[in-house]
């Protein structure tokens, strides 16, 4: 049976011997081919066009839908995770400046204008750290040597009363100052000498004889450790600075300038009748705790370049491990610009779609929690996975120039 | 579609499977290859193919329906993949296996062929229902093709050859392992290439598929000799 005749080659015009020839055709109801008559089976573009090559990358991702979805959550993780670290790491060198300022590393200098003095007592009611130092602080410390721990030296150091409270923060907070105990001791004195809050402490000053010029004192246990791990093994006895001091320091963060300018203006309007100067101060910090380097060089900008890293490993991997798919579309006839449509529009769902609803959610979730540093640092990491998807493509078009029509035939 | 090998030797280390060959193959037609495993049939398919070089002569194709010739360079032409000059061409490449678009239809398969010709989506679908109909698997088309046999793909593969009509089939033993309606169904196919203008080199050890070849040649000792 001589098989029927369904379509003719459509037949092109030759670029070098300029032969005519009929370019197109139609299709009869039968499925016949007719050469030269134009209509609804004319070529729409060239050789495998570009439309045919997306169409082809969504049929495919739709013909395998487990592998697509496992790819779009990796993509969705990049997202997320590009989110939400920059956040994490704001926090902690958050953190670490506000250790900064609990520590008095960061300070605004008080003095006043016209060469004026501050009063020591306002000073150090306060209650800053680097404003206590100031205005006296430690006075004075001696050697005692407690009854109940013969052996076993304690220091007693006569202090500004807000030198005991900066040194044992809960003090405050539980009052003890503010009853008027006067006198507190550290952890390892209270625990070596079994006191009890408002216990009494018998001692003789260093070098005098046990029995000799015994004294007795009542003192309020301190909260916990203190500051200076010193101080634990201490008895500090407070005594009201007395007298001038030339400039005082309160701890706060930088950002706080307006507002600690506005309360210490009050605090002092007795003193400084001309008024008050305030300036940043710092303690110098080396270079690698400054803020400014913790962030340039935050985790964070790591893991961006991790996550877009492993997303293109993965999507480098499936595109070679799917050479051979490649390879039939090769071998009929797909090139350069279709085969970079394909590979677009395949990184556009499966990667750039999901790493974009991956940073929406991550950026819905955690929105309440980012501050602006954090908003900021995170714009920057997101767009620098942007960019980082964006070179996906162009990796796999790179890894695809060792794919060819062979590699179909040779069933690889 | 004309194929011209002028003294073309292909040695593998000491082994020389072909030695000085010189012929030529015009289309349409369907020319059998034969001649027994390792005389160099699919040698001489994939030297056509650019999948192995000449270490002399030249292989030329040339083509009337696209007015566009290629010539592949024999061995001592240092440098260039050469053989990427017949992806350029008309052509399609039939195995044992042939390859296919397995996660997706038979019908995809085929109607891809024509597509990727530029042909519009009603037309291509028109051509590859006739196609898929012509040889036995129009009922087969919407079944994912890791499903089906293999008799099955291969029949799918040489309709989407005959949709997509190409100029040149290089056909290396399309018929092995298939029983032999499925036999019959693909040298049908084959048939109908050469009636729409291909030519059709056909490597084979089955006398029933060489006896449907116009001509057949055997492959002996690196020479090519007609068969009676």
């Amino acid at each position: 049976m001589r098989p029927r005749v369904l379509w003719e080659r459509p037949r092109r015009r030759s670029a070098k011997n300029g032969r005519a020839a009929s370019r197109d055709g139609a299709v009869n109801p039968a499925g016949r081919h007719r050469p030269g008559r134009g209509g609804s089976l004319g070529r729409d573009s060239g050789r495998f066009p570009a439309r045919l090559a997306i169409s082809e990358a969504l049929a495919n991702l739709a013909a395998s839908p487990v592998r697509t979805v496992c790819v779009a959550l990796i993509a969705v993780a990049a997202g997320a995770i590009t989110t939400l670290a920059p956040g994490f790491d704001v926090g902690m060198i958050g953190d670490a400046q506000r250790a900064q300022v609990a520590g008095g590393v960061n300070a605004f200098r008080v003095v006043v204008r016209d060469g004026g003095r501050i009063d020591a007592a306002r000073c150090d009611a306060l209650r800053s750290l680097r404003g206590v130092l100031a205005a006296g602080g430690a006075l004075h410390t001696g050697q005692i040597a407690a009854t109940v721990a013969p052996g076993r030296p304690v220091a007693l150091v006569k202090a500004t009363p807000g030198f005991a409270a900066v040194m044992w923060p809960g003090l405050v907070a539980s009052g003890t100052v503010g009853r008027g105990a006067g006198v507190v001791a550290g952890r390892r004195v209270t625990e070596m000498a079994g006191l009890e809050q408002g216990g009494v402490l018998e001692y003789t000053l260093g070098g005098t004889q046990a029995g000799a010029g015994l004294s007795r004192i009542e003192v309020a246990a301190a909260p916990g450790a203190a500051r200076v791990y010193e101080y634990d093994s201490a008895v500090v006895v407070a005594a009201g600075p007395t007298g001038w001091v030339t400039e005082c320091l309160v701890e706060a963060e930088p950002g706080a300038r307006d507002a600690v300018e506005l309360v210490l203006t009050r605090w002092f309007s007795q003193d400084a009748g001309a008024g008050i100067r305030v300036y940043p101060w710092s303690v110098p910090v080396s270079g690698e705790q400054s803020p400014d380097y913790l962030l340039h060089q935050r985790a964070s900008r790591w893991v961006v370049l991790g996550a877009v890293g492993l997303v293109a490993a993965v999507q480098g991997f499936l595109w070679l491990a799917r050479r051979g798919e490649t390879g039939i579309y090769r071998l009929l006839g797909l090139r350069g610009g279709s085969l970079a449509a394909m590979v677009v529009a395949d990184q556009m769902l499966v990667s750039v779609a999901p790493f974009s609803a991956g940073v929406l959610g991550a950026g819905i979730a955690r929105a309440g929690d980012l501050n602006g540093m954090a908003l900021t640092m995170t714009a920057i990491d997101v767009a620098r996975g942007y960019c980082l998807l964006a070179l996906v493509p162009l990796l796999i078009l790179l890894l695809l120039k060792t794919v060819s029509p062979l590699d179909a035939i040779r069933g690889r | 579609m004309r194929v011209k090998l002028d003294g073309c030797t292909v040695a593998f280390g000491s082994r020389t499977v072909l030695d000085g060959l010189s012929a030529i193959f015009a289309g349409p037609s369907m020319i059998a290859l034969l001649g027994p495993s390792g005389s160099g049939k699919t040698t001489l398919l994939g030297l056509i193919a650019g999948l192995v070089r000449p270490s002399a002569g030249t292989v030329r194709l040339t083509s009337d329906s696209s007015s566009r010739a290629g010539q592949l360079p024999s061995g001592d032409q240092s440098q260039g993949p050469a053989r990427n000059k017949i992806w350029d061409w008309d052509w399609d490449w039939l195995v044992q296996s042939s390859p296919l678009l397995n996660r997706r239809s038979a019908f995809d398969n085929v109607v891809l062929g024509p597509r990727s010709r530029g042909l519009r989506p009603d037309a291509a679908q028109s051509i590859a229902t006739a196609m898929m109909d012509e040889l036995g698997i129009g009922q087969l088309a919407h079944q994912k093709v890791y499903k089906l046999s293999g008799g099955e793909k291969q029949r799918v593969a040489v309709a989407r050859s005959l949709a997509t009509r190409p100029a040149l089939i290089l056909a290396d033993e399309p018929t092995a392992s298939l029983d032999a309606s499925s036999r019959d169904l693909v040298c049908h196919g084959l048939r109908r290439a050469v009636i729409d203008g291909a030519l059709v080199l056909l490597a084979t050890h089955d006398p029933y598929v060489a006896s449907q070849a116009d001509l057949a040649y055997e492959l002996a000792d690196g020479k090519l000799t007609r068969a009676s």
